[in-house]
């Protein structure tokens, strides 16, 4: 495996000066095994995110970007293991790091943030205790200090710090998110992954959280993992997106010529899935059928049964990998290699 | 149901509701519901729903947009008769249901409106095949659809099957929900409130739960049942892009308050009340390019336990006046097909009332 032939090394040197990935994702396998057989909920899974950088994580429900986020984390938990490949974080193999180290490694250099807010907070405890109790799980420092830095993180994000005393459920939806991002950002991680932080919450409230995000980002510097089912959200807001299908990256570019160009068929009909308020009104078409099941995923291209443009006797026979398009974008679809030959 | 040729085809003919000259199927008139909390010492009125008035038309998709808790899924339930209205009429043909007393007047009235809702898997009986969550509405309410008789009932849940798209039927007909996707499952409870041939349907989210390949499949669904069988649906959504798609007029909520109605494209491209600004605003569309003109607001969607008198929008409204907090603006007409409810535009009504 030559590394400049592969998806994750392109792409970002092109468009900055960073050239070292933080993260480096490569060849992720997990599998839920369950009574009913093994499913492959993430099947040869590579990409890399580099410094400052927001990847994109877009898919179905059951496509495999949360248990990306999961495994990323080592939060995976049984029926769910990881059945192969490696992921490095700054230099360090977090598959192979143990409990004690894990601690340590999450919070400090990854935190993640949920969709639910309401769920990642505990009912009981004031937002300000929880922040406390995680400064001072990871750093040396007195209460009164930590007290101090949980002020500076309530302000950071947007909450007025006299709320520092409130329970979860006195705060909005979009102040309870905002206080997960605090804590997440209490130790100053290197890199931020979000699974759907904003999909329980009203447009304009996602608006101001969004814009609170990159703020930060700006002034912190660390990486993110954005996953999303809202596209229309990830084009605006991310520098590279990965499709994913059935446990796979289908197709991974920068953004704005993901949007512009798609190249993988399911990537362009899904985009066909998305009413506008701008432009034209058209029909849209969606797609036909469902995923598929995992326990049993369809031969050859998984999106074969989907599509309407899949080749006879190849898409349903031969699994297409992802092949380079355009400087550092990239696709898995058979129909591409015949436009490269024509 | 013969109202479908008299439906304006175009998009653009969407509009007006006088030009047609069609009478509304189903009309709220000053919708009221106040939800009472709390104990004897300390009794507390959430406004969930404050003069909510508007007509829906046969063959016509009327869209409710609002986020979450600003009363649209109340209207809608008041709507299905689940909930009684403080105050307020509901007229279907113009007669007023609420007057009407008895089963038999209620289970009309259930017939004629049905509800869709948002969640397919909790709205079809788990334990139940398809056919047998379709024959139930059959055999309560086939003397009213004109279907009697064993075979009379296998034969249209077939013909419902084919309508949403199921086939084939015998295959679908013989399913537990539970082995269908969510988008089949959406599809077969669009089946069963068309089973009772449904005059109105109040579709409370029907997407939004559903894998955002299949969604439109769905909506492009219910377009053609509209289209076809000029059934009026109600379309609740807190997706304003998607009610754009599928809607001829939309109507914005905010806080308990129909804030503005306007024929669709009207809405969209030039929007009036100053919340619709800020919402359209905020939806994430990366085919608009670069955004310029940006509504800066703070803030979120005040408790409806704590609405004072005036605009619910006011503390968060860029253009907020003195009389804003005084008292809750009156509709302003500004053409046969829109209006708002908003101060800045009180002296553009008079102006259209006089050429209309």
């Amino acid at each position: 495996m030559t590394t400049t032939t592969q998806p994750w090394a392109v792409g970002r040197t092109l468009v900055r000066d960073v050239t070292e990935p933080l993260l480096t994702v490569r060849d992720l396998e997990v599998e839920y095994r369950t009574r009913r057989g093994v499913v492959r909920a993430v099947d040869h899974v590579s990409f890399d995110v580099y410094p400052n950088e927001v990847l994109g994580l877009a898919g179905e429900s059951g496509c495999g970007k949360s248990t990306i986020a999961h495994a990323v984390t080592r939060i995976l938990k049984p029926p769910a293991y990881i059945t192969g490949g490696k992921i490095m974080l700054g230099g360090v193999d977090v598959l192979a790091m143990n409990e004690e180290n894990l601690r340590g490694f999450r919070w400090e250099h990854l935190a993640i943030v949920f969709q639910s807010a309401m769920n990642a907070l505990n009912p009981v405890i004031t937002i300000g205790e929880q922040i406390v109790d995680a400064i001072q799980a990871h750093m040396n420092v007195t209460r009164r200090e930590a007290r101090q830095r949980a002020l500076e993180l309530l302000e950071t994000v947007g909450i007025d710090p006299k709320r520092i005393d409130s329970y979860p459920h006195q705060l909005s939806g979009g102040m309870r998110q905002r206080a997960v991002i605090a804590i997440a950002l209490a130790l100053n991680p290197e890199l931020i992954i979000m699974d759907e932080p904003t999909t329980a919450l009203d447009v304009v409230v996602q608006k101001q959280i969004i814009e609170e995000i990159q703020q930060l980002k700006r002034q912190f510097g660390f990486s993110i993992i954005f996953i999303t089912h809202d596209l229309s959200l990830l084009v605006e807001m991310s520098d590279r997106i990965a499709i994913m299908y059935a446990g796979e990256i289908v197709e991974i570019a920068p953004s704005r010529q993901l949007f512009e160009s798609p190249q993988h068929p399911y990537t362009q009909r899904l985009m066909n899935s998305f009413p506008s308020i701008s432009g034209a009104r058209q029909t849209l078409k969606g797609i036909p059928g469902a995923p598929p099941d995992l326990s049993d995923p369809p031969p050859g291209c998984r999106f074969h049964p989907r599509c309407d443009v899949a080749i006879a006797g190849r898409c349903q026979e031969v699994h297409p990998a992802l092949r380079e398009v355009k400087p550092g974008h990239w696709a898995a679809c058979h129909l591409l290699d015949q436009e490269v030959s024509k | 149901m013969t109202t479908t040729a008299q439906q304006p085809e175009s998009e653009t003919a969407l509009g007006s509701q006088q030009q047609n000259g069609l009478l509304p199927v189903l009309e709220a008139r000053n919708l009221t519901k106040h939800f009472y909390t709390g104990n004897a010492l300390s009794r507390r009125v959430v406004k969930a729903v404050q003069e909510a008035s508007f007509k829906l038309y046969r063959g016509r998709v009327t869209a409710l947009v609002g986020e979450s808790g600003s009363g649209k899924s109340t209207i809608v339930r008041m709507l299905a008769r689940l909930y009684e209205p403080t105050s307020g009429e509901i007229l279907f043909d113009g007669k007023n249901v609420l007057q009407e007393r008895g089963r038999m007047a209620s289970l009309l009235y259930r017939s004629r409106v049905q509800m869709i809702f948002q969640d397919p898997f909790s709205s079809l009986n788990p334990v139940h095949k398809v056919k047998y969550n379709l024959e139930r509405p059959l055999r309560l309410y086939g003397f009213h659809v004109g279907v009697r008789g064993k075979q009379a009932i296998q034969e249209q849940i077939g013909e419902l099957l084919r309508r949403v798209s199921l086939t084939p039927v015998e295959e679908f007909a013989n399913k537990y929900p539970h082995q269908l996707s969510g988008g089949q499952r959406q599809r077969v409870a669009i089946a069963r409130a068309l089973a009772v041939q449904p005059e109105v349907i109040l579709a409370d989210e029907p997407i939004s739960m559903l894998d955002v390949s299949i969604r439109m499949g769905i909506l492009n669904l219910m377009a053609r049942l509209r289209d076809e069988q000029g059934i009026a649906f109600l379309y609740v959504t807190h997706d304003i892009a998607s009610a754009r798609y599928f809607s001829d007029e939309i109507l914005v909520m905010y806080a308990g308050h129909i804030v503005e109605g306007a024929g669709s494209e009207e809405l969209i491209q030039n929007p009036k009340h100053p919340y619709t600004q800020l919402l359209l605003s905020a939806v994430p569309d990366p085919a608009r390019g670069l955004r310029t003109a940006d509504v800066e607001v703070e803030g979120e969607i005040p408790s409806l336990a704590a609405l004072g008198a005036g605009c619910p929008f006011a503390p968060r409204c860029p253009h907020v006046m003195e009389k804003c907090h005084a008292a809750m603006p009156p509709i302003t007409k500004l053409s046969d097909t829109r209006w708002t409810r908003c101060y800045l535009y009180e002296n553009d009504g008079a102006a259209s009332k006089a050429a209309s």
